[in-house]
């Protein structure tokens, strides 16, 4: 009932928040209009001129995809490395917003009076910003202990399933050990992600500059409320998806043929980037909520 | 009782036909005698070789492929070129293979075991013991015969390359010691290297098979025979003619399926054997119908399937290095349990496979010095089948949306290489084993794609039929299949095959530049006669009509030389079809006309595949960006969704 309580809370603060999931928004859009202005400008220096880009309107052609790849390959290289540098920036920057988005919840929460935070809501997101990027940033440091355990799990996962698969007669079995690797995999990711969620919260909470002693006492809580966390988690883990399902329907309907309807595609796009923003509000809120409630 | 005397009636039935039918000269006949040992990996053999001197000059030493020896230790020519990985596949330490001949002699003359000496023709690696010469005390004359008894032990590898084991699956091929062509007067018989295929004369095959009675056992050839013995084992003679190689494999979890298959235009009836891994049996039904089709496809294309037998194995999980190999009457393909429907690949390379009966098995070219005889002409038509039978876009890809064809993913190949080597060379002087692929496979199919573009569907056609009436069960060149093509197509086709052959180069025409211009009208002083002649040359008339300068150039990027045509359309609609032979390095063309261009395209209907860039084959003078605006905007999504989930 708890979990329910915090998972409404969540869904009801981010809904409150258009403001936050603008900037959300904005600054995914910014970075990603880098690789469209990169992308179009190889495009159309190399189909701009040729009829074939019109057949790609309706039907996409391997064969042009080939020879852009091959013809091309030096220039789509340095977009690929632009493209990884923006992910390494985008993933600071992410760390950069969520002081913000943690401070700016936590600030209502103390007031009881979101309504009145309103008018200073840059001001104070922006605090928060910039307040907790060197904690948050240390905490990515001590996260790569999770990350090195995650990665020895695999490692003995991946030793256990060969025993079971070295003869090589039942490829069922190994068809069924690479799903249970997966989903093992998958469930340790959010487990991770879960621990630096609540240790974030911790520290805003309690303006803690402990960061790494927040971290071991976050593992413990969260092994302590194992299931009120990961139900909490995997119900808006459950939402997102729900959410993707929901584009992914609409998206299919829409054959982008002409210009309206690129448009529309577009629209529904970035209304899917801004709900993903929207989950990470409510990600934030929810597990706040969870948190304060213990 | 009734199964003794179906088995006379079979016997019967093919001996008749070996006195009355021969499809080939018979150069070979092997009667083996072949046990299995299965915790030694290890085949004990005896093989009576009668061998037929078929040329003008008498023959003092005979020379003979250990094929087997190349998996020996890591000095032979193969592990020295392949670092023991063979198409993905490593030979794992310790399981190393090899063919060691006891004895050898002449059938009731003097042993010649002494006179065994490793001979290295190709590279000189006394390392190398694929090849071995043996020299006779008498030399052989022309059109006479000399029969040999030989002792030999084939210890296979663990499979990696073709041949081998894996558990207890075992791929018995390349086994025995096998006699080289003596062709154009000397020895053909080449060292086994990573990227060389095999060279045999046609011949006739009796082998006696013993395993332990719990092996299910597939093998060239029809059945003859099946004998229960009393020391827990099974003896299963198999027997075929007009074939130029033998292998077999035993499993016991191998399900055997067999169905007859009839074709009445033209005449076919044979039995499908199948031998599917238990593991794979829910792949069943792609095998037995992807059979079909190719028994169906090359039949009706190129000849009737002329066996009375097709074996398909499946190899166990783990052995894929023995999957996707042709011999005679018996290929391997290949699967998983969780193969996804709309992934054709058991259909490809079961086709491909099979095609090889036909490319490789009666076709018999040279495959060490022309890979592309078989390779080529079969990707060829592997194409083609795959079209037919899966759809022309999704022949080889057809899932979650995703559409992608076989000939795609061939020109992906051609177009994504460098220029190393020409199509026709040794296999084993290929720059590399994806230099060799590229060339044999898909560069050779795309040649004859555009063959057949150029030719049309219909002389092609005739041109295949030819060359495979006339050159079944035969050694054929090259030169053989170009003089057939020059004879059915009545043209001079040396310019083609001297290029696309012969050249590494690559084929690419373009359009250069498109131009509209308007033509100012005339101002200052003109000699009369002169203005009068170039207003009749430029169209202008007396009118106020606007004209315009309309350029059309197209260019050749590429070395290789073809014939284009080209597509040039108007503001209006009217389009012109121009025809230039592509010698030169670029071509203009110049219209005046009262209306602008719209579009030019060189070979509009992509019917030259081995041009190696198709988007620069057209132009259009106001492009529309809108696709451009789709995908980029598309890009651009994907990467804000990787973003967002970075963050998360």
């Amino acid at each position: 009932m708890k979990v329910l309580k915090s998972y409404s809370k969540g869904i009801r603060e981010a809904t409150l928040r258009p403001k936050m999931i603008f900037i959300l928004w904005l600054i995914n859009f910014i970075f990603g209009s880098v690789i469209y202005f990169l992308f179009s400008g190889l495009l159309a220096d190399v189909l701009g001129k040729s009829k074939i880009a019109e057949g790609l309107l309706k039907k996409f052609d391997f064969n042009v995809l080939f020879e852009l790849l091959v013809h091309n390959g030096s220039t789509i290289q340095t977009i690929f490395s632009v493209a990884l540098i923006l992910i390494f920036l985008y993933f600071l920057v992410s760390i950069f917003l969520y002081g913000g988005i943690l401070f700016s919840l936590v600030h209502p929460l103390k007031s009881g009076d979101v309504e009145s935070k309103k008018p200073r809501f840059a001001q104070v997101f922006f605090q928060g910003a910039g307040k907790f990027f060197g904690r948050f940033f240390r905490l990515s440091f001590y996260s790569l202990i999770l990350w090195i355990v995650f990665i020895v799990i695999n490692v003995l996962l991946n030793l256990v399933g060969s025993i079971f698969t070295a003869s090589g007669a039942n490829e069922q079995v190994a068809f069924y050990l690479i799903w249970i690797r997966i989903a093992i995999g998958l469930f340790l990711v959010f487990l991770i992600k879960m621990i630096l969620d609540y240790t974030r919260i911790k520290i805003v909470t309690e303006d803690s500059r402990l960061v790494f002693l927040s971290f071991l006492k976050i593992i413990r809580f969260v092994f302590q409320k194992f299931g009120k966390t990961l139900a909490l988690y995997y119900l808006l883990v459950v939402t997102g998806v729900i959410l993707f399902g929901i584009f992914w329907a609409l998206n299919s309907m829409i054959p982008s043929h002409t210009l309206l309807s690129i448009f529309i595609v577009f629209i529904i796009g970035q209304l899917f980037i801004a709900s993903r923003g929207w989950i990470k509000v409510a990600f934030q809120a929810a597990q706040l909520k969870n948190w304060m409630g213990d | 009782m009734k199964k003794t005397l179906m088995l006379a009636l079979v016997c019967f039935f093919v001996f008749t036909q070996v006195s009355f039918a021969a499809l080939s000269k018979h150069i070979v006949d092997y009667r083996i005698k072949a046990k299995l040992i299965p915790e030694e990996k290890a085949v004990i053999g005896e093989e009576t070789l009668t061998w037929l001197n078929d040329s003008d000059e008498f023959v003092s030493e005979l020379q003979f492929h250990l094929y087997l020896n190349a998996f020996k230790n890591n000095r032979s020519t193969f592990m020295k070129e392949s670092k023991g990985v063979h198409r993905g596949f490593k030979l794992g330490k310790e399981n190393w293979g090899y063919l060691e001949i006891k004895k050898i002699q002449i059938k009731d003359g003097p042993d010649l075991t002494s006179t065994i000496e490793y001979i290295q023709p190709d590279d000189g690696n006394k390392d190398d013991q694929t090849v071995i010469k043996v020299s006779l005390p008498e030399s052989v004359p022309p059109q006479e015969k000399i029969t040999l008894f030989i002792e030999f032990y084939s210890k296979l590898p663990k499979v990696f390359a073709r041949s081998g084991f894996y558990g207890d699956f075992f791929m018995v091929a390349q086994w025995f010691p096998k006699i080289g062509v003596f062709w154009n007067g000397e020895w053909n018989c080449h060292q086994y290297h990573l990227n060389t295929e095999f060279f045999a004369d046609f011949g006739v095959y009796e082998v006696e098979i013993t395993v332990p009675e719990e092996y299910v056992v597939g093998a060239t050839g029809l059945r003859i025979k099946e004998l229960k013995n009393e020391d827990g084992t099974k003896t299963y003679t198999h027997y075929q003619e007009d074939i130029h190689d033998f292998a077999w494999t035993a499993c016991p979890d191998f399900m055997e399926f067999r169905e007859k298959y009839s074709l009445e235009n033209p005449q076919v009836n044979t039995e499908m054997i199948l031998l599917v891994h238990r593991s794979h049996l829910n792949q069943k039904d792609r095998y037995l119908s992807s059979l079909k089709n190719g028994i169906e496809f090359y039949s009706q294309n190129y000849g009737a399937y002329p066996y009375s037998t097709i074996t398909l194995v499946d190899p166990a999980p783990k052995a894929s290095g023995a999957g996707g190999m042709e011999y005679p009457t018996l290929f391997t393909s290949m699967t998983f349990w969780a193969m996804p429907r709309g992934l054709y690949l058991p259909e490809m390379v079961t086709i491909h496979e099979f095609g090889h009966n036909y490319w490789y098995g009666m076709i018999g070219s040279n495959e060490f010095e022309e890979a592309w005889l078989d390779e080529g002409f079969n990707t060829y038509s592997e194409i083609k089948a795959m079209e037919k039978y899966y759809g022309e876009d999704r022949s080889m890809i057809d899932m979650w949306g995703l559409k992608m064809s076989d000939f795609i993913f061939q020109r992906f190949q051609v177009i994504a290489s460098g220029k190393m080597d020409p199509i026709v060379n040794n296999s084993w002087e290929f720059y590399s084993g994806g230099s060799y692929g590229m060339n044999t496979y898909s560069k050779a199919a795309l040649m004859l794609l555009t063959l057949e573009n150029h030719l049309g569907d219909g002389v092609m056609s005739r041109i295949m039929r030819t060359y495979f009436g006339r050159w079944k069960f035969k050694h054929p060149t090259t030169q053989d299949f170009v003089e057939v093509a020059e004879e059915v197509s009545g043209r001079d086709l040396g310019w083609f095959f001297d290029q696309f052959l012969y050249s590494p180069d690559k084929l690419d025409y373009a359009i250069g530049d498109l131009k509209s211009i308007l033509v100012k009208k005339p101002e200052g002083i003109f000699e009369e006669e002169k203005r009068e002649i170039e207003e009749s040359q430029n169209g202008e008339g007396k009118s106020q009509e606007k004209i315009y300068r309309n350029e059309v150039v197209v260019v050749r990027k590429g070395e290789l030389i073809f014939p284009q045509e080209i597509l040039i359309v108007f503001e209006k609609g009217e389009e012109i079809w121009e025809k230039w032979d592509g010698k030169e390095r670029w071509r203009k063309f110049v219209y005046f006309k009262p209306y602008k261009l719209k579009s030019a395209h060189v070979d509009p209907e992509y019917k030259v595949v081995l041009d190696v860039n198709f988007i620069n084959n057209s132009r259009i003078l106001k492009p529309k960006k809108i696709s451009i605006l789709k995908y980029a905007l598309s890009l651009m999504f994907n990467f804000q969704s990787i973003l967002s989930f970075v963050s998360l």
